[in-house]
């Protein structure tokens, strides 16, 4: 109770609203996004290829939709046909309906229109009529599980559409984009967002067109039954749609709140779990504790608020809709009373049913018409990424590029990520086949563009990067990506055995392949010590592997792809002595006979370089070989002599 | 464990909050009891209008229908109490429908309050054996969403189960007072249907758990493929992804359709029973009103009172769905809220004498975090006040767990540990903590701005003090450069530093803390080495006066200390001054060969190139602004 208190004590101050430290920075998406005819169109045409299921789909359920709106039909039949037994009353055109003369006729000795009807008659009449109600309703059922198979099969096909053609687009983007898109946002395209649509692709034409089908029969129908009795309840429609649209946006908002509430206190949560550590090692748990029941006291205020909203949203559809409910039953009364009401007081019932049929459709649009917002701004951000254009893609002339030999050529090559501020500066150098060259200077030098830019991640801005003499922008990315190799800092795997990462990049290769290369390379016998072998599960991301493990794997991946051209980011943390030993011996049969070009972060990497090259602010500052270098007593020996004395 | 002990358990969270679920329940009870009365009242008001004959012949006797509705006669009477008494219960019904909703929102909330309280108090409390044991992302998911089961399922347990029981219970009293045949036929469909949803939920499971494994496994190669886009491209492997992908997505699809189906047979069916046990009854009343046994309104209250039980029935297989969540979160709840806490504090533990200067003597410790393997054996030294002492070994050899025993985080199996004399377990933890302050090897910062990240062992040191141990830690030249400098937020979506940096940031929170003892694991081994020389600069002031403790691999840092004590395998195989072992012939003779020759095979120290970077923005020393032993 207490607790309850001070969440409202809180929700009074917080009148005077208080940012909330990260609270800024609007990171999440948008929510909501104006309806927009366009956004809708190319919505639909997603569908159209799966036109004829959803036209099939919409008439079935349309149909399904009638029959189950047949009911209240039966059943002023059924009470206007007792209530004339019970008062002997056979002269009213409330019994001169079709479905009373017809069962009727079938019921001998019922003698229909006659007051001394028999009561087994009656009884069998009643029977009769709703059996064929029963009959109605078994085919309405039948409908309705046609409906749903017909339209969740097409719409859910669209669904997967979109997804296929969201990740094979993904496929294609440049590296810029990655760069750009931190990797939550790219997934929430492919998953939440689209899931979103699904609202609109497997329901929303039909609830459009059922719940505008259910509306509009049941206002004919109250109006067939009588048209004051309508007129004396229609009013409240416009008024309930409002109504609902308008607490259904705050009651987003409000959700809005409590969610961002709720985001903060399990970030603290997480966040006190993980530096555990530190929390105790400095002695903040009682303070700890403080500043959690804070954001407690905040979240159930915003839960208290939200559910008050709430409340008082249901108590409002509540009264309204029983506001309709009890005009009908006194209006209806009176009409019937005051004999202005000939179909009796089964019509009364009727009607009194139509208007729950009238009322909750026009609720669900307003409901609908919010997630149909929702859909919407996930549809403007996966539409969004599928117009995004690849910034490298192969030119319409592009050839495949002959198997080389690894010449390497960078002829003045001006690049930035952002053009205007370019992180290479007219960098020439060449590498000859089979040379290794290492690339030196502080992060932020430039030494992985240099990397970025052979494998063709991104283009140059100026200049041309050539491989044998071919100009990389004017082959297929896929003939060049083919004769490269890649091992970066990082050293990723994908889940599944070792087996699937080695031969990753050389699918067709056999498991003799794989263990010929590992033995070729020295690797086998560490990869045989672990738990089994090459059949040992890599975990997620390679998460069960220790990094020098995760390194070796990811070397005898690039050695079974046999490339022509290697490039390494050497990794900077520290494995322990023997596998160090392992990966440099391993790295050097790697090396050999290749074009290699390192981002090197070991001295005797550097040292056993054919070409060094001294990376500084995106410029070539000095190149030669080790012994050059030193000589030259420029940046190089700087650096060296640096490291030199900190050993010592 | 029983599964009915873990429920009695469970059910104990709702004890501290007993009086909101009491205001609640009455809250579902009111609600309840004036939703059946409106149904009455409705099929009252219809069974008024409906003797058309009598009323007819009121209408004769008095002048006009207005005339007949504002007078005194039988039926009128009774015709306008019935809508006035309409209109009060539906009016009454909207208020307490406003009532429940928050009354339940609050019972939910506050013990939801209390249980997170628990369980954070808990974890923040329990000891580091606990963690070790449960990873992070574990807890984070028990904390939050296996308390969210064990919530929903008490919400429904208690409430949703009474509210179907008062539902079905009212309306069958209500039908009662009509006819026993009646409530009889009305209640006869509701095993069936209780039977069949409870069969379609268990049938239904394994298809949601495939349809889930499908869209687990469709996140985690997106995942995979985007995290891992350089391999993607640069083995140009995107043909192989696509068709991967696709695989994928056609069995996901096929597992939804599956299930789509299985709903689609359900639905029907579930409606089927609804219509059928719906036109039973008003085949039933038709028949009884045509025997003059029930009245026409009444069709209303039986429509209403079917459409009401049947709903409610629905919920019978969320509860048991929610049930089997809960009984497998309520253990894992369990296990976190019953976890003895691994260094208990005694109850007669006294505080650390003022005065004491901080001398450490570990005498005969021998500890494991598995007891059958120990980790460190027979562990004896001494350590004077003030002392500074250098531990070195390889990786593995223990000799971050002999530092984290200092702040007992463990306690050992064998032997003990002294603070100024005094046993640690004999110590207050609130008294002990304070006085130890630790740099770990691995930097971790809360999502806070720089000075709260600092400050984080005083939290209401704010200012100068901050910055002075800033300034010692080095860490107050590149805070400056920051956006908003000391105020600049950290954390996922605050600045991002690098690893050298961090490490400068924790070592400012430790001196700040002006404890006893200092510790520092591996403290700078993210710091290029002229920083690494400056921090040991501004460390000369700090560690005056202070017992230190350093991991180190540098042989540099290492040489000024009072004490090295070389540990391999758990053991200390030499310890002394740099001098007397450089003398003798061991590991630390080898190490310091290793670095001052240049290979750095035998020493797990980071790449050299780590250092090597940045040397021209590193801070140059400002020893006007180097604060003295004093300002801190």
């Amino acid at each position: 109770m207490s607790v309850f208190l001070a969440a409202l004590r809180w929700r009074k101050q917080a009148a005077s609203a208080r940012p909330h430290p990260g609270a800024e920075g609007g990171d999440e998406d948008v929510r909501y996004r104006p309806i927009e005819w366009p956004m809708i169109r190319r919505l639909l045409s997603r569908l159209w290829p799966y036109r004829w299921y959803y036209a099939g789909g919409l008439v079935i359920g349309l149909i399904h939709v009638m029959l189950e709106m047949a009911g209240p039909v039966f059943l002023r039949n059924i009470i206007n046909f007792v209530t004339a037994y019970a008062q002997q009353q056979w002269d009213s055109i409330a019994v001169n309906t079709f479905i009373i003369r017809m069962v009727s006729r079938l019921v001998p000795r019922m003698g229909f229109g006659e007051p001394q009807t028999l009561e087994s008659a009656a009884i069998a009449a009643v029977v009769l009529i709703i059996v064929l109600w029963a009959v109605v309703s078994a085919l309405s059922l039948i409908l309705q599980r046609l409906t749903i198979l017909i339209m969740t099969w097409a719409g859910e096909s669209v669904q997967f559409d979109t997804r296929k053609q969201v990740f094979a687009h993904l496929q294609r983007l440049s590296m810029s984009y990655y760069d750009r898109t931190k990797l939550g946002r790219i997934i929430s395209r492919c998953t939440s967002d689209i899931s979103g649509l699904r609202e609109v692709n497997v329901w929303g034409i039909f609830h459009v067109a059922a719940w505008s089908l259910q509306i509009a029969i049941a206002a004919g129908m109250l109006l067939w039954t009588d048209w004051r009795l309508f007129l004396s309840v229609a009013w409240l429609a416009p008024l309930i749609f409002v109504t609902n649209k308008q607490f259904r946006r705050r009651m987003g908002r409000a959700w809005q709140v409590v969610r961002e509430g709720f985001t903060r206190v399990s970030t603290n949560l997480a966040e006190n779990i993980t530096g555990v550590r530190v929390v105790t090692a400095f002695h903040r748990q009682d303070t700890n504790l403080g500043t959690f029941n804070e954001l407690q006291v905040e979240n159930t205020a915003n839960n208290v608020s939200a559910a008050t909203l709430n409340g008082t949203y249901q108590l409002l559809l509540l009264w309204s809709s029983f506001v309709g409910r009890v005009i009908i039953l006194a209006y209806g009364g009176y009409l019937l009373l005051s004999g202005q009401m000939p179909k009796g007081v089964g019509a009364v019932v009727q009607a009194f049913m139509y208007w729950d049929w009238f009322m909750n459709p026009i609720i669900a649009f307003g409901n609908f018409s919010n997630q149909l917002m929702m859909a919407m701004a996930g549809a403007e951000r996966v539409f969004a990424l599928l117009d995004t254009q690849p910034d490298v893609q192969d030119l319409p002339d592009a050839k495949p590029l002959p198997p080389i030999k690894g010449h390497v050529v960078f002829d003045h090559v001006t690049f930035g990520y952002n053009p205007e501020r370019p992180v290479l500066h007219d960098v020439s150098f060449e590498a000859h086949p089979g040379q290794t060259t290492a690339l030196v200077g502080h992060t932020g030098s430039g030494k992985s563009s240099i990397i970025s830019l052979i494998a063709r991640f991104y283009q140059p801005q100026q200049g041309r990067i050539l491989v044998d003499g071919y100009d990389i922008a004017h082959v297929t990315g896929q003939s060049l990506h083919r004769q490269m190799g890649l091992v970066l800092q990082v050293n990723y795997l994908f889940t599944g055995t070792v087996m699937e990462n080695i031969r990753y990049a050389r699918p067709e290769a056999t498991p003799a392949d794989v263990i010929r290369a590992a033995k070729e390379l020295g690797t086998y016998d560490a990869i045989m010590a672990l738990q089994n072998g090459f059949e040992t599960e890599v975990g997620e991301r390679g998460a069960a592997m220790s990094l020098g493990q995760r390194q070796l794997i990811c070397f005898t991946r690039a050695y079974l792809a046999d490339p022509r051209i290697f490039m390494l980011d050497e990794a900077t943390s520290s494995v322990d002595t023997a596998t160090e030993i392992l990966i440099q011996s391993s790295l050097e049969r790697l090396l050999q006979n290749r074009t290699t070009f390192i981002v090197a972060h070991r001295l005797s990497t550097i040292m056993r370089a054919d070409q060094i090259l001294v990376i500084d602010h995106g410029r070539i500052v000095e190149r030669g070989t080790h012994e050059q270098l030193l000589s030259l007593g420029g940046r190089y020996a700087n650096l060296y002599e640096q490291f030199i004395r900190q050993s010592s | 464990m029983t599964n009915a002990r873990l429920l009695r358990w469970m059910f104990g969270f709702l004890r501290p909050v007993k009086f909101l679920a009491v205001v609640a329940c009455s809250m579902l009870v009111a609600f309840v009891g004036v939703e059946v009365l409106t149904a009455r009242q409705v099929g009252e008001a219809v069974t008024t209008i409906s003797h058309l004959d009598t009323i007819r012949s009121e209408l004769a006797s008095t002048r006009g229908f207005w005339a007949w509705v504002f007078s005194g006669e039988t039926v009128a009477a009774r015709l306008r109490g019935e809508i006035l008494i309409l209109i009060g219960l539906v009016l009454l019904m909207g208020g307490i429908r406003l009532a429940r909703e928050i009354s339940q929102v609050a019972l939910s909330m506050t013990m939801v309050y209390y249980l997170r309280e628990a369980i954070y108090d808990k974890l923040q409390h329990v000891g580091f054996r606990f963690h070790d044991r449960i990873s992070t992302g574990q807890l984070i998911n028990r904390a939050l969403t296996d308390l969210n089961h064990v919530r929903n399922f008490l919400q429904t347990a208690v409430l949703t189960t009474f509210e179907i029981f008062l539902t079905v219970g009212g309306y069958v009293i209500l039908l009662l007072t009509k006819s026993p045949w009646v409530a009889a036929l009305a209640l006869a469909p509701v095993p069936i249907w209780a039977y069949y949803i409870l069969r379609f939920g268990k049938k239904v499971q394994p298809i949601t758990r495939s349809v889930m494994e499908a869209e687990d496994r469709n996140v985690s190669i997106i995942t995979e493929n985007i995290a891992g886009v350089h391999v993607v491209k640069a083995f140009a492997t995107q043909d192989a992804e696509i068709r991967k992908y696709n695989r994928n997505a056609d069995l996901f699809l096929g597992r939804v359709l599956k299930r789509v189906r299985m709903f689609a047979n359900f639905t029907p069916v579930i409606r089927a029973i609804a219509t059928a046990s719906h036109l039973t009854l008003f085949l039933a009343a038709g028949v009884f009103i045509i025997r003059g046994e029930l009245e026409v309104g009444d069709f209303l209250v039986l429509g209403a009172a079917m459409g009401s039980i049947l709903t409610k029935l629905q919920q019978v297989s969320t509860i048991n769905e929610q049930y089997q969540s809960a009984i497998v979160s309520a253990r894992r709840l369990y296990e976190v809220l019953q976890a003895p806490p691994s260094v208990p504090e005694r109850p007669d533990a006294v505080d650390l004498p003022p005065d004491g200067g901080g001398s450490v003597r570990f005498e005969n410790v021998t500890f494991g975090y598995d007891p059958e393997k120990p980790a460190l054996k027979n562990i004896s030294f001494e350590v004077p006040a003030g002392a500074t002492v250098a531990i070195v070994g390889p990786t593995g050899a223990g000799k971050s767990t002999l530092v984290s025993l200092i702040g007992r985080f463990y306690d050992p199996q064998e032997g003990r540990i002294l603070i100024d004399g005094i046993d640690l377990r004999d110590l207050k933890l609130s008294s002990l903590r304070p006085q130890v302050a630790y740099v770990f090897q691995e930097t971790y910062l809360f999502s806070d701005t720089v000075e709260a990240n600092i400050s984080y062992g005083r939290p209401h040191v704010r200012g100068g003090e901050v910055e002075a141990a800033a300034r010692l830690a080095q860490a107050h030249d590149f805070i400056m450069e920051l956006p908003h400098g000391y105020q600049t937020m950290l954390g996922e979506r605050g600045a991002s530093l690098s690893g050298g940096q961090r490490q400068r940031l924790a070592i400012a929170r430790a001196i700040l803390q002006n404890p006893r003892i200092l510790v520092l694991d591996d403290a700078t081994a993210a710091v290029d080495p002229e920083t690494d020389d400056l921090i040991q600069r501004g460390m000369r002031f700090v560690m005056k006066g202070r017992t230190t403790f350093i991991i180190a691999h540098r042989i540099s840092t290492v040489k000024a200390a009072d004490l090295v004590i070389v540990l391999e395998n758990g053991r200390i195989t030499q310890m002394g001054k740099h001098e007397e072992l450089m003398a003798q012939e061991g590991h630390y003779a080898e190490i310091a060969a290793a670095q001052m020759y240049g290979t750095a095979a035998l020493e797990d120290s980071p790449s050299h190139m780590d250092r090597m970077q940045h040397p021209h923005v590193l801070p140059k020393p400002r020893p006007d602004l180097m604060p003295t032993q004093e300002e801190i």
